[in-house]
């Protein structure tokens, strides 16, 4: 029987009346109140086309370089023979020589590019979509792809009659895998941050789609995967760009002058995952991580003000699914790992939310007015939560459940919205989300981060 | 796997007890089962007395390492300097890969009284009386550092390397160094050090923005394929972090014999826009630019082979250039 698949990654717009879902490779978009679906893309690219381009590129490089070596062979042959001549050398040694470019010259006659056609039970090409993100303005939303490595921007039009608000705008490719993507200040560019390091811009505007150089055109890079880029206004109102990495690093820098830098963040001892500058107070950062940690900065300062210990607190929360690889495992094994998968903001109560990865719970943390973080609210679920994403009313989870993909979780109450209107919105969100999977095992990946955890030994 | 082959004693020394050939044989230390070229490399003559040298020279290096070397360290008799051919290593590594290391959380928690001793503050031992100011990425065997400590002897001088035995060398050398010259003059080798790391993921942690007055880049891995060329220690997006950390005014050096990577390196400097390229004159007059030309260990072999060096260095301008 096939099993509904739950959405990977949800965000919705600061009214919280639309939710922006991404499931496998199509993007959903549902009205809140009324669980009405009225947005609906699928990513069909064909990348055996990308591929089959690459194939036939390289193939004829090869050719070439092959001929390029035949004809300096053929040259050095004939020296050689001249010389042999010469001096009278015996037999063998030439009849090796002629057989070995005749070889050689078979297989590069061969011209025909070979591109590798999936057979009947060849694994699916997924296209996942691995991130969503709405303008500013809430007027255009932006995702990044895996199947050509690029970020789809879509134009939200309301009035559009064949019950479609998702109008594709542009598709960017990259030279790299995207992994981190924000709009500017001003939403007319996008940014992007792959996982070789490196920080893209290109206008939405702009009719043309690049073709990205990776030696010239990124803005800025870190040598390790960027895990987050976030665009903010400093305390001099310049635009200021945020940048996050695998190896700790939280960097601040001029934007669009991104060559200085203004300052680093240092405190993480593990890969970074999730920033945030709250809207209630601009000048505070909350960063998490593979650390057990979640870090509160004034970043215009670039001071630490607090850390929210989560060692002791959230033990009950862990699984089994935590339990650290058994190459790393203690000796009594019961060593858990875990991380912070996203931080959102609650506006309204001065708090943010925090998502542990893996684990049923939503954690509520409130910023006091001294600057510390105290755990406010435990909020469970019955399934383990993929996603979170707030407006400024309602916190949304999206869970790993047939019984509802997501929950509307009331913010001044810190619980499950009880309201009936409420409870029929996430009915029929769950009933009308057409992505359905045969099996667990064909679902998207859904638990990844703790991966940037690194693992190499001592050398 | 980052041992380089050295040459290989041809007369497969006889062990005194022969492997029966069917018989597994497993590593010392690592315990894996070997085949039969590590076992060959694991018993040949240059191999054992390679790690006999590195052993005794850890544990001289543990000893000496972090001390503030005074007369008494003298009577160990043992102030001859390393030998460099126990040291081999590839010369290459990949600044991508997250190798271990030891880098400090930030600037603020390095402790820098264990590399430059002499130079503790008598008020408070846990800080030093001066600030790293010239740093060489990819100091290599540390020839640039041993020639600049008389030089410089008012700055302290951070090698930063990322292979680990040509780091070992580099501090076996500055210790025998330091305890040859303890009463010198001319250099006493107090303000040099080293350290292993990746300068590419970690200079911020180790230095404070605008702390440094030089840079330096002396014969880098010139990463030849245009995939490796990310892996180059001079890239547009790294030269922004060499500004941070770099102060207004402070000079970036660079000298290859590469003509490829040379080209490379001028592009991305010239196209950077806080560096200024500095001129002709400033490379006759400048006594670094004259000992780089002439003392890093490459700077020498190049010569040797009679092989041209590419020199060019540039000034870090102030950030209002940009804005």
């Amino acid at each position: 029987m096939p099993i509904k698949h739950p959405f990977q990654s949800i965000i919705t717009n600061k009214e919280g009346d639309l939710l922006f879902t991404a499931t496998k490779n199509e993007l959903q978009v549902f009205e809140l109140k009324t669980g009405e679906r009225v947005g609906h893309w699928v990513d069909v690219f064909d990348s055996t086309e990308l591929l089959r381009e690459k194939i036939t590129k390289e193939q004829q490089r090869q050719l070439k370089a092959n001929e390029e070596k035949a004809a300096a062979e053929a040259k050095a042959k004939a020296a050689l023979l001249t010389e042999e001549e010469a001096t009278a050398t015996p037999e063998p040694t030439t009849t090796t020589t002629t057989e070995e470019p005749t070889k050689k010259k078979r297989k590069s006659n061969n011209s025909e590019p070979k591109v590798p056609t999936p057979g009947s039970g060849a694994p699916t090409i997924y296209n996942y979509i691995r991130q969503i993100k709405l303008s500013n303005d809430e007027t255009k939303l932006v995702v990044i792809t895996d199947s050509d490595k690029a970020a789809v921007v879509f134009q939200l039009n309301y009035d559009n009659n064949d019950n479609n608000v998702l109008e594709l705008l542009k598709r960017q490719p990259f030279p790299k895998r995207p992994n981190a993507i924000t709009t500017s200040n001003d939403d007319t560019e996008i940014i992007m941050g792959d996982k070789f390091g490196d920080v893209y811009k290109f206008a939405i505007a702009d009719p043309e789609i690049k073709t990205f150089v990776g030696e010239t055109d990124p803005l800025l890079g870190h040598v390790s995967m960027l895990t987050g880029v976030a665009l903010a206004k400093n305390q001099l109102n310049q635009d200021v760009i945020i940048t996050t990495d695998r190896d700790e690093h939280i960097r601040i820098s001029q934007y669009p002058q991104a060559s200085i830098i203004d300052k680093f963040l240092f405190g993480h001892e593990s890969f970074i995952s999730s920033v945030l500058i709250p809207n209630f107070d601009k000048s505070l950062l909350i960063s998490g991580g593979g650390d057990e940690f979640i870090c509160l900065w004034n970043w215009y300062e670039g001071k630490e003000l607090d850390r929210f210990q989560l060692g002791e607190m959230i033990q009950p929360y862990l699984s089994d699914l935590h339990l650290a690889p058994s190459k790393f495992q203690n000796e009594s094994g019961d060593l858990k790992e875990y991380c912070v998968a996203k931080i959102v903001e609650l506006t309204q109560i001065n708090s943010v939310a925090v998502l542990i990865e893996s684990t049923n719970v939503v954690l509520v943390l409130k910023i006091t007015d001294s600057y510390k973080l105290e755990l406010d609210q435990v909020i469970q679920f019955d399934s383990p939560v993929t996603d979170i994403c707030a407006s400024n009313f309602k916190l949304i989870v999206s869970l790993e459940s047939q019984e509802n993909l997501i929950q509307i979780v009331d913010i001044e109450n810190k619980s499950i919205d009880q309201e009936q209107e409420s409870k029929d919105a996430v009915a029929k969100i769950t009933a009308d989300s057409l992505v359905e999977v045969e099996s667990k095992e064909q679902f998207y990946p859904l638990y990844t981060i703790y991966q940037l955890k690194k693992r190499s030994e001592f050398s | 796997m980052s041992e380089s082959t050295e040459p290989k004693s041809v007369s497969a020394t006889p062990e005194p007890q022969v492997h029966n050939p069917e018989a597994p044989v497993y590593h010392p230390v690592t315990g894996k089962k070997l085949n039969k070229n590590e076992i060959q490399k694991l018993t040949s003559e240059s191999y054992i007395k390679r790690q006999k040298y590195r052993t005794e020279q850890e544990q001289r290096r543990k000893n000496l390492k972090h001390v503030r070397i005074e007369e008494e360290h003298l009577e160990q008799n043992t102030t001859d300097l390393p030998k460099k051919r126990f040291y081999r290593q590839r010369a290459h590594s990949n600044p991508f890969s997250d190798h271990r290391l030891e880098y400090p959380i930030s600037p603020a928690h390095m402790d820098w009284t264990k590399l430059y001793p002499y130079y503790i503050d008598p008020e408070d031992s846990s800080k030093l009386t001066k600030q790293v100011t010239i740093a060489d990425i990819g100091c290599g065997f540390g020839g640039l550092m041993v020639d600049l400590a008389p030089e410089f002897k008012e700055n302290l001088i951070l090698g930063m390397e990322i292979r680990v035995q040509v780091t070992n060398y580099v501090e076996d050398r500055i210790i025998a160094l330091r305890q040859q010259n303890l009463n010198s003059e001319e250099a006493n080798y107090q303000n040099i050090n080293v350290i292993r790391g990746n300068a590419m993921k970690f200079l911020p942690n180790f230095f404070e923005k605008s702390q440094l007055e030089k840079i330096f880049f002396c014969f880098p891995d010139p990463h030849f394929k245009q995939r490796k060329h990310k892996a180059r220690i001079v890239t547009n997006t790294l030269l922004s972090e060499y500004a941070y950390v770099l102060k207004e005014g402070g000079v970036i050096y660079t000298i290859t014999d590469v003509l490829d990577l040379h080209e490379w390196m001028v592009k991305h400097l010239d196209e950077h826009p806080l560096f200024e390229r500095l001129d002709e004159e400033f490379e006759k007059t400048d006594p670094c630019v004259r000992i780089m030309t002439h003392s890093t260990e490459e700077g020498k072999k190049v010569e040797r082979n009679k092989g041209s060096k590419y020199i060019k260095c540039y000034r870090r301008l102030p950030n209002s250039a940009v804005l």
